[in-house]
């Protein structure tokens, strides 16, 4: 009955109630396009770091990345140290979760073009299993490198499209790369560039360049690698199977370990915590906003109905009862506010992803990006829930004023 | 004799005499100038291992032999005059690299690329060894003598000249050389650079030669004080005065480099058969 | 069910009653001294000019407010004394309400509205449709009991607000100025219905009003001037 009442009793004033749903509604809306947005820059973003190269799970001996804290820069300035990576390999391909598994080599040195020479930090790859797992390079000229090993006198590689700028090198154009070997002396082996591609983000184009696993060894003079790459069938399913693999391989020495693309990816940590302390913000004041919107809209309804309250106290309705009234009319103004705003959200969610609107590239990045929003389906369910409670909370100050009401002046009020 | 003439005398005797310290120390210098030791035309083969690489165990001056140890590398010197060396790389898997001096520049060659890079001129050779340090610097033509003093080790008295060099591109500013002076060869010397920083220790533990060729320092072990003293032992394993073909310091013909693997590789496999 | 009242036992009963309130620094004395008994079944009109202390009166015997002085009993047990919670449960249980300006909620059809009542007690949905419709028939209403109060007539709204006040058969039906929104002729049949229904049931009803025609046709009346009772007579037809 109260149910039904508080229901009913929510358009008595109807211009008022609509007035609160739009405040709700845009308020949902709000809220919706913001997760939205974030949740498409985050699996953007995770999506970019993982089929850029990180994988979705790193297996690497576990003295390897101890230094800067950042994995890219240590493991570049070590020497391969995974002997015996074949059987390893062969184990975690054997999983029916894993799509592939990529031997990597980092390695870092000098490349040479006549008298032009330019540090540089190389990924050496193993091209099929890479883009088995997804692993795509995002090429500006030439061509990838191919699947097969190059040997003696072929080896290729891919450069950064700054780094080949500053190079002054095109495709077809032959390098030389230098690096201190795995014994700790010198190696120099010619390179033809295959082709130019660009990491997505600027300083990493001025540094990187890509070659074959083969490419790699032959110049660290060396057979074995610095890490296995996992690729995975499903992202989900990535802390299960990490545990699953360290479990496997407790028994190899020198121990192994085995990391997430998150633990490998502290910039994705920071951004993700920057963005989850906006949406937090932003949250905080669309609350307000519908909590004091809702609050006078409450206060304003009870106050109008003094003596309607005061004749059902006399009645014998309890005080707890009316505040339960006035709690479920809350309730049903987040319900109708939310769902109006849930839908109005999902028209401009789907509008928004259908025109394919172009952002700025982020700072850092070279590429422009798609506004697209991604809402999911319990999106909406938090977002009414979250306004109900708001509501609820928006119902204190007038359930106050009813717990005071003195029957006999409520029935005498006008 | 008046008072005057005497005190003249005296001070020209003095100033004989210092002036002739000096020139005994700057004689001791050139015949102890460890740049000096080393023919202008030479093959010298060393072997080098670093400290804490597997099988060096001896930190003492370890027994070598002409087979490799595991952790120890092995290269060949060609020298030709004071500005042409070729370093050629003899470990298995250095094969078919070189680095080669001409004059101030230093080039390195590698089988995997068809033109020669260019390096810096200290670039090491292995571990804390340049090719100066494996040579010797000529420190008697390029430093002078900013002071000396006597000191005495278990093997005897030492001179220790400090030493300035003379030019600003030297790359290291100072010397402090130690010389035993019943034998004139250098103990050590402590390279010094130009921010005071103390760079590189040489310590010459035994000489070879003499009698039965030029000598040679024949077992030296090498500091990098600017890497916590990372230790680099060296040895001469063969040493002959010899001429050296031009064509081994031709940067852009490798034919003369190729012909002389070619060599080496029938000498071993003749040794091998027999 | 509410339980009847006890025989013998009056069913309103003050002692002594006062009320005063604070109006600023003025002490206001709406009431002084009552003392009177109500029977069941009794039929009384409390009579008397606007501030006589009629209302104050009601509100006090019907258990809305609390003596300043004296005490007030329901069916022999003090309510002025008694706790919130069991003041609350007497008028939901036992006792019905009736206001000047019908008080409906207007948001409710007529069915709804009696139905209410029946709700506040715990009667179950389907018991509940039944006596609402029962206590609409009463008073001639059943054919409107999906209309809402804003398409009732000032007379129709009244029938509503006493069939809402009788649908949890109380013991005493308390009425403040019930037809003073009505026309006479309403205010008659309205009147009519009243002792109808207290014929036939036997319910008490408490009547406060200055409308001469209820005066009139009262078998009691306990007149009241400035707080105090001037007379309490048996008139009419009992």
């Amino acid at each position: 009955m109260l149910a039904a009442l508080a229901l009913r009793n929510l358009f008595r004033n109807r211009r008022r109630t609509m007035l609160s749903m739009v405040v709700i509604g845009v308020g949902v809306v709000s809220l919706l396009l913001t997760l939205g947005f974030i949740r498409y820059s985050f699996d953007g973003l995770s999506d970019a770091i993982i089929r850029g190269g990180l994988a979705h799970l790193e297996v690497a001996p576990a003295s390897v990345g101890d230094g800067t804290g950042n994995p890219i820069i240590d493991r570049a300035g070590s020497p391969p140290a995974f002997h015996g990576w074949q059987a390893v390999r062969d184990r975690i391909e054997s999983r029916a979760d894993v799509q592939a598994t990529s031997a990597a080599v980092q390695l870092a040195g000098v490349l040479l073009n006549g008298d032009r020479s330019m540090a540089f930090m190389g990924a050496a790859v193993e091209p099929a299993r890479q883009r088995s797992m997804g692993i795509a390079v995002k090429l500006r000229a030439g061509e990838a490198l191919p699947d097969d090993a190059p040997v003696a006198g072929d080896d290729r590689v891919l450069l950064g499209v700054d780094l080949a700028r500053a190079l002054h090198v095109e495709v077809g154009d032959s390098i030389v790369a230098m690096v201190g070997t795995a014994a700790g002396t010198l190696n120099a082996v010619d390179l033809t560039v295959a082709g130019i591609f660009t990491t997505g983000l600027q300083e990493l184009d001025a540094r990187m360049a890509q070659m074959h696993l083969a490419t790699a060894q032959r110049l660290m003079g060396t057979d074995d690698v610095t890490s296995l790459l996992v690729g995975l069938k499903d992202r989900a399913a990535t802390e299960t199977v990490a545990r699953a693999i360290r479990e496997d391989v407790a028994t190899i020495t020198p121990a192994l370990t085995v990391a997430d693309w998150e633990s490998r990816a502290p910039f994705y940590r920071q951004v993700r915590g920057l963005y989850i302390g906006i949406f937090v913000f932003l949250g905080t004041i669309i609350g307000l906003l519908v909590c004091l919107s809702a609050s006078n809209t409450f206060q304003m309804s009870v106050l109008e109905r003094v003596r309607e309250f005061g004749t059902l106290l006399a009645m014998g309705t309890d005080r707890g009862q009316l505040a339960r009234l006035v709690v479920l009319e809350a309730v049903w103004l987040g319900v109708i506010g939310g769902a109006i705003g849930s839908i109005l959200a999902a028209i401009i969610a789907f509008t928004i992803n259908s025109i394919g609107i172009q952002m700025p590239p982020p700072p850092a990045a070279v590429d422009p990006l798609t506004l697209l929003v991604l809402i999911k389906p319990t999106d909406f369910l938090y977002a009414i829930v979250f306004m109900v409670v708001l509501l609820a909370i928006a119902t204190v100050p007038p359930i106050l004023k009813i717990l005071r009401l003195q029957v006999v002046e409520a029935l005498s009020h006008v | 004799m008046s008072s005057r003439r005497v005190l003249t005398i005296g001070l020209a005797v003095a100033l004989a005499g210092v002036g002739l310290a000096a020139q005994n120390m700057d004689a001791l210098l050139r015949r102890s100038d460890v740049g000096g030791f080393v023919p202008v035309a030479c093959r010298i083969r060393l072997s080098m291992q670093q400290e804490g690489v597997a099988g060096s165990t001896d930190r003492k001056a370890p027994a070598m032999s002409e087979v490799e140890l595991p952790g120890v590398s092995a290269v060949e010197l060609w020298r030709s005059g004071a500005n042409r060396t070729l370093v050629r790389f003899l470990d298995p898997k250095e094969r078919g690299k070189y680095l080669l001096r001409l004059g101030a520049d230093l080039w390195f060659i590698a089988p995997g690329a068809k033109n020669p890079v260019k390096l810096s001129p200290t670039h090491r050779v292995y571990g804390a060894a340049t090719i100066d340090v494996l040579l010797g610097m000529h420190l008697a033509d390029n430093y002078r003598i900013a002071g000396t003093s006597s000191g005495s080790t278990p093997a005897g008295a030492v001179v220790v000249f400090d030493l300035q060099a003379k030019a600003e591109q030297q790359q290291f500013a100072s010397v402090r050389y130690t010389v035993q002076t019943s034998t004139e060869r250098p103990v050590s010397a402590l390279y010094r650079l130009h921010s005071g920083r103390d760079a590189t220790l040489i310590e010459f533990f035994e000489w070879a030669g003499g009698a039965r060729g030029p000598s040679h320092a024949k077992r030296i072990l090498v500091r990098d004080l600017l890497r916590k003293g990372a230790v680099t032992r060296i040895e001469t394993v063969e040493f002959e005065e010899r001429a050296v073909p031009d064509g081994l310091f031709d940067l852009k013909d490798p034919s003369a480099r190729k012909a002389l693997e070619k060599t080496v590789q029938s000498q071993s496999l003749l040794k091998q058969n027999h | 069910m509410t339980a009847r009242a006890t025989a013998g036992v009056p069913v309103f009963e003050a002692r002594g009653a006062s009320k005063t309130y604070q109006q600023g620094a003025i002490t206001v004395s709406a009431v002084s001294d009552i003392s009177l008994s109500i029977a069941a079944g009794d039929f009384v009109v409390l009579a008397g000019p606007s501030g006589s202390g009629k209302s104050t009166l009601l509100n006090l015997l019907g258990g809305l407010d609390r003596p300043s002085q004296g005490s007030v009993s329901f069916a022999g047990a003090d309510i002025g004394a008694s706790s919130e919670a069991d003041r609350v449960a007497l008028r939901r249980d036992r006792l019905g309400f009736i206001f000047q300006a019908f008080n409906l909620v207007p948001v409710l059809s007529a069915f709804e509205n009696v139905e209410y009542a029946l709700w506040l007690t715990g009667q179950p949905r389907a018991e509940r449709k039944a006596r609402v419709m029962k206590a609409l028939d009463d008073v001639g209403l059943s054919h409107r009991a999906s209309h809402r109060p804003d398409h009732l007539s000032g007379g129709e709204r009244q029938r509503v607000a006493l069939a809402r006040a009788l649908v949890h058969d109380p013991v005493a039906i308390v009425a403040d100025e019930p037809t003073a929104s009505l026309d006479s002729h309403t205010a008659a049949d309205v009147l009519m219905l009243f002792r109808t229904l207290n014929e036939a049931r036997g319910t008490t009803f408490l009547v406060a009003t200055h409308d001469p025609s209820i005066v009139a046709v009262a078998p009691r009346v306990i007149r009241l001037v400035d707080g105090r009772v001037a007379s309490d007579t048996r008139v009419g037809p009992s």
